[in-house]
């Protein structure tokens, strides 16, 4: 039976991260009845161990409720969890295309932040209908008259349109299902045109090959239809359609208006890339739903398994990571340091932080992983562009006519009295400021324009602590700049470390030097023999530190030939050094490799 | 079976874990014993130990070297040692092959001729003296019953008693600078003493001295110093005709102890008595570490084994490597293939050099030797 399109209202929730996205999906499904109150548990919808750990949402999170309203009748809700870091933007944004309306929920004590202006932005690019919630009505600290003034001004909607809830203890939750009613329109699909799906996610099973997660805009779609991916050309015979409760339901068709998956019998998840539509062989629709853009990666670092015989099982890895995670890109490379590994792209630093971490506990892998850089576009002399995506293949300067590197818009939301602490530290790295505006009371929203290999190091971390954990960031990518760049290299012991190499702006290069040459002493424990540490510039030392050799370490007594506890010490010895990577003579502790974030700037 | 291929002989190690008082960085297995009868009981089982290896048929070959060890040998009470010596002269002689070697550790407050006498006239041939260090202060620190006049008493005595004598030596002692150190061996050199032994003072956590160091009441002597005062002994005594033929261990060409060298070169070896070690080929093994149970499980007929391992083939390999280096011999380079880069870097450092178609550590790499091993079985 087709879906009734009247009845039904397909939303996500959006939010700057911790107003309560998650928590208030909770409370949703509690009150539509669509998981029993003796299975609950906090952030339902946050399944990876990952997401739960942390608090964070990582992946989009479908999922179907029946509401019965006020006015008797009964209703589908389609909720769609979007995660909450700004590394997921473009998860957001494909969720939002399936929806035509979202919650945008604000923490009544913290009001508007960074990333609730960006979503609020993206929301109203995709046309969405806005209801705004107020969360955390119970909180001593909660002021919601003024947070819904910030929000009316803001948006432009009456305060009557604004939900003010309380996620946690549930209070007006019951009025917010009326507000969802009443406020997000109805999807007006065409049942009898061509079919067209936006595919906004997709998961890989081993059975069922990759499932598309759908919305169906037009048409319908049932079990052994002849599918064709409109961007990517692929072709697929449909194995189950269904839709989402706390698992997979599968139903006869999916219909103009719904949410739910399509099993693709798919093998490889880049047959169905995300954003794509799903049109049918048969009738096929003549436009896509969107104009198709793959998430690009923006920082990549190089994964090398610390014992090289780990190379193999590192690929198998990162090929089973890939199946769930369209946005990971990883090619082969090799490093005269580190022997054979990959270099990895990822949208961010906590996608990156995410995907190290899957490897290490999922997967067992000891990894290193180099300092996270951005892609540079180097112009040639001789008028070629180069792509360069690990500082060390940088060609010689001679040959280079420029340096290009990405800039970020960031946004920043700090209360008043940190304004300068804010200004300084982001004028340190190289951010333009291109806009400051007052907002209620005491807080302003400044905006910069600023290279992202700066905010990628740990920016967010130096803005929180100067503002105290006040200020909120949001960002998103503008445009690629010619800057002054150069390629500071790692010297131990006269020889290069080409995995140590890092690109940064002239004008910095000398302080890096010295700190990088001063932190690698620390990180480097005492060896056999002095280790000189150099930093060098185009061939020019710049800065020097020396790791005085190691004097003593035996053990002088082999008693009454008990050498089993000698050997039991040297096991133990031995394990220390499984975190180390042999570079020549020297051995390099895991940490050194990421010895630049650790540098206190 | 102690008699694997390619090895007609084995050694004996008898543990003696009695002591006239309990130095405070000492971490072996020993104790001041206040239970009159043990001491007695204790070398009898170290006999019916011995018994039931033979009878067994578990090893049948001859003696190389037995070395007694402690703990203080020499502080056993009359009754003890007379049945020891008498042990001696019964079963161990007999079975000792002809360059057979009879160690007895002696402490020098408890070596009178009447102690060692009846030892040498049984077969003892070789004896080691616990000297420690000539400066009173220091056996003071080192809380020994020893002092420097004892020490030449001793020293002098068994002299005349054997021609293959041993002085142990500790190095490193807070305060312990070069000056006290060339006192002390230029006194024990003074002497015909044959071999010496010199170790630098390990503070092990589950010592006086370790809860000492980890309470802060001293500090161990930087690591600068101790490497000085190694080096510079090395130096000294090798001019002396010394040879270091292991790291803590230097002789007169000829006098360098066989027992020492079967740990090294791993040859077999029997422990006998509490918490003695043994090794057979593949598999290491080791008795209980109480007096009073071990004499309890030898009396009840059980063996006191509560310890035992096989060794894999990587095992034996890194054993081979981290007791190889330890020696002046040093290890056969095809033992290290794969490492060449690394060996090179230390030859380059002066840690390690070749020699004839082996890799032998200097006396700077026997200082960092725990981790040229670590990393070379890496
Ligand atoms: N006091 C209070 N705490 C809440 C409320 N809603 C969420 N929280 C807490 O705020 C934190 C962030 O919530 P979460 O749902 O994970 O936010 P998300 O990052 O937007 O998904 C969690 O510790 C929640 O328990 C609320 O209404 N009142
Ligand atoms: S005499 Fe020897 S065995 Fe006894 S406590 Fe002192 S150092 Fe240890
Ligand atoms: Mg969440």
């Amino acid at each position: 039976m087709a879906l009734d399109q009247a009845h039904t209202r397909n939303f996500c929730i959006i939010a700057h991260i911790d107003h309560g996205k998650s928590t208030l999906a909770d409370r949703l499904l509690e009150h539509t009845a669509t998981i029993h109150a003796r299975d609950m548990r906090a952030q339902l919808l946050d399944s990876m161990d990952l997401e739960k750990e942390r608090g964070i949402t990582i992946k989009s999170h479908p999922i179907r409720m029946d509401y019965k309203a006020a006015d008797g009748q009964t209703y589908v809700f389609h909720l769609i969890d979007t995660p909450g870091h700004v590394d997921f933007h473009h998860e957001v944004s494909r969720s939002l295309s399936a929806c035509e309306g979202t919650l945008l929920v604000v923490d009544a004590a913290q009001g508007v932040q960074a990333q609730t202006i960006n979503n609020l932005y993206l929301a109203l690019e995709h046309d969405l209908e806005i209801v705004p919630v107020i969360n955390k009505i119970d909180l001593d600290a909660a002021r919601p008259d003024e947070v819904a003034m910030d929000i009316v001004d803001l948006i432009g909607c009456e305060l009557d349109d604004i939900a003010r809830v309380s996620a946690k203890t549930g209070e007006g939750v019951p009025e917010l299902m009326e507000h969802i009613v009443r406020q997000i329109p109805a999807p007006k699909g065409d049942g009898a045109a061509p079919l067209k799906a936006v595919v906004f996610d997709s998961q890989f099973d081993a059975y069922r090959g990759t499932i598309a997660y759908v919305r169906v805009v037009d048409g319908e779609v049932r079990k052994g239809d002849i599918i064709k991916m409109m961007g990517g050309g692929q072709e697929h015979e449909v194995g189950e359609t269904g839709f989402f409760r706390m698992q997979q339901v599968a139903t006869p068709q999916l219909s103009a208006g719904e949410v739910g998956y399509i099993a693709t019998g798919a093998k490889n998840v880049s047959a169905v890339q995300m954003g794509d539509t799903i049109t049918t062989k048969a009738n096929p629709a003549t436009d896509p739903v969107l104009g198709y853009v793959a998430a690009k990666p923006m920082v990549f670092s190089g994964f090398y398994p610390i014992s090289t015989e780990d190379y193999e099982e590192l690929k198998d890895s990162l090929d089973k990571l890939k199946l769930n995670d369209a946005a990971l890109t990883y090619v082969p490379e090799t490093s005269a340091a580190l022997g054979f590994g990959y270099r990895v792209g990822f949208l961010g630093l906590l996608h990156m932080e995410i995907v190290q971490e899957r490897l290490e506990r999922e997967y067992g892998l000891s990894l290193i992983a180099t300092l996270p850089n951005v892609v540079y576009e180097t112009k040639l002399t001789d008028g070629e562009t180069m792509l360069v995506e690990n500082p060390s293949q940088l060609p010689d300067p001679g040959t280079i006519e420029s340096i290009g590197e990405p800039f970020v818009k960031a946004s920043i939301i700090t209360p008043r009295e940190y304004v300068g602490s804010v200004m300084s530290v982001t004028l340190d790295r190289r951010g333009e400021q291109s806009s400051m505006e007052y907002m209620d009371g005491d807080r302003v929203q400044i905006e910069y324009l600023m290279p992202l290999s700066e905010l990628v190091v740990d920016y967010f971390d130096k803005l929180k602590s100067v503002t105290r954990g006040y200020a909120s960031l949001d960002y998103e990518y503008a445009e690629y700049r010619v800057s002054d760049l150069v390629r500071l290299d790692i010297l131990l012991n006269g020889e290069p470390v080409d995995a140590l190499s890092v690109i940064v702006h002239r004008s910095k290069a000398y302080e890096w030097g010295r700190d990088l040459a001063d932190k690698l002493k620390e990180l480097i424990p005492r060896q056999l023999f002095d280790i000189a540490v150099q930093a060098a510039l185009g061939g020019r030392i710049i800065a020097r530190s020396t790791v005085k050799a190691l004097r003593k370490n035996v053990t002088a007594k082999c008693y009454g030939g008990d050498i089993t506890r000698k050997r039991k010490l040297l096991e133990k010895q031995k394990d220390g050094k499984r975190r180390m990577k042999q570079v020549g003579s020297v051995e390099i502790p895991q940490e050194a490799f990421l010895a630049v974030l650790k540098v206190e700037r | 079976m102690v008699r694997p291929r390619g090895s007609d002989e084995v050694s004996l190690y008898v543990h003696i874990p009695f002591c006239d008082v309990r130095c405070p960085y000492c971490h072996f297995y020993c104790f001041v014993n206040r239970d009159a009868q043990l001491p007695l009981r204790y070398v009898r089982a170290l006999a019916t130990e011995f018994d039931a290896y033979l009878d067994g048929g578990e090893f049948d070959a001859p003696l190389a070297s037995v070395y007694f060890g402690g703990g203080t040998p020499s502080a056993l009470p009359p009754d003890a040692r007379a049945v020891l010596t008498q042990w001696i002269a019964d079963s161990l002689v007999p079975r000792l092959s002809p360059q057979g070697e009879i160690t007895v550790e002696v402490n020098p407050e408890s070596a009178w001729a009447e102690t060692i006498d009846p030892w040498v006239e049984a077969g003892v041939n070789r004896i080691s003296v616990g000297i420690q260090s000539m400066d009173e202060e220091t056996l003071k620190f080192l809380g020994r019953l020893n002092t420097p006049r004892s020490n030449l008493r001793a020293l002098d005595l068994a002299c005349a008693r054997v021609e293959n004598v041993s002085a142990d030596l500790i190095l490193g002692t807070p305060g312990g600078d070069w000056g006290k150190v060339l006192r002390s061996l230029e006194a024990i050199c003074s002497r015909p003493v044959q071999h010496l032994s010199g170790y630098l003072l390990e503070v092990h956590a589950a010592t006086r001295f370790g809860r000492d160091v980890k309470a802060g009441k001293w500090k161990p002597a930087p690591d600068e110093q101790q490497t000085g005062l190694y080096l510079r002994a090395v130096d000294w005594l090798q001019e002396r005709g010394y040879e270091p033929y292991e790291l803590s261990n230097f002789a007169h060409p000829g006098f360098e102890s066989r027992h020492n060298a079967r740990y090294w070169r791993r040859q077999p070896y029997l422990g006998l008595g509490a918490s003695a070690h043994s090794y057979g080929g593949e598999q290491r093994w080791s008795n209980h570490r109480d007096a009073a149970a071990y004499c309890a499980d030898v009396e009840a007929g059980k063996r006191p084994v509560d310890f035992r391992e096989t060794l894999n083939a990587d095992q034996q390999w890194e054993e081979r490597i981290l007791l190889g280096l330890r020696t002046r011999e040093g290890v056969p380079l095809d033992w290290l293939r794969g490492r060449e880069q690394l060996c090179a870097a230390w030859a380059a450092a002066h840690l390690v050099e070749r020699n004839k178609g082996r890799l032998r550590a200097t006396p700077a790499g026997w200082l960092v030797l725990d981790q040229m091993v670590a990393q070379l079985v890496q």
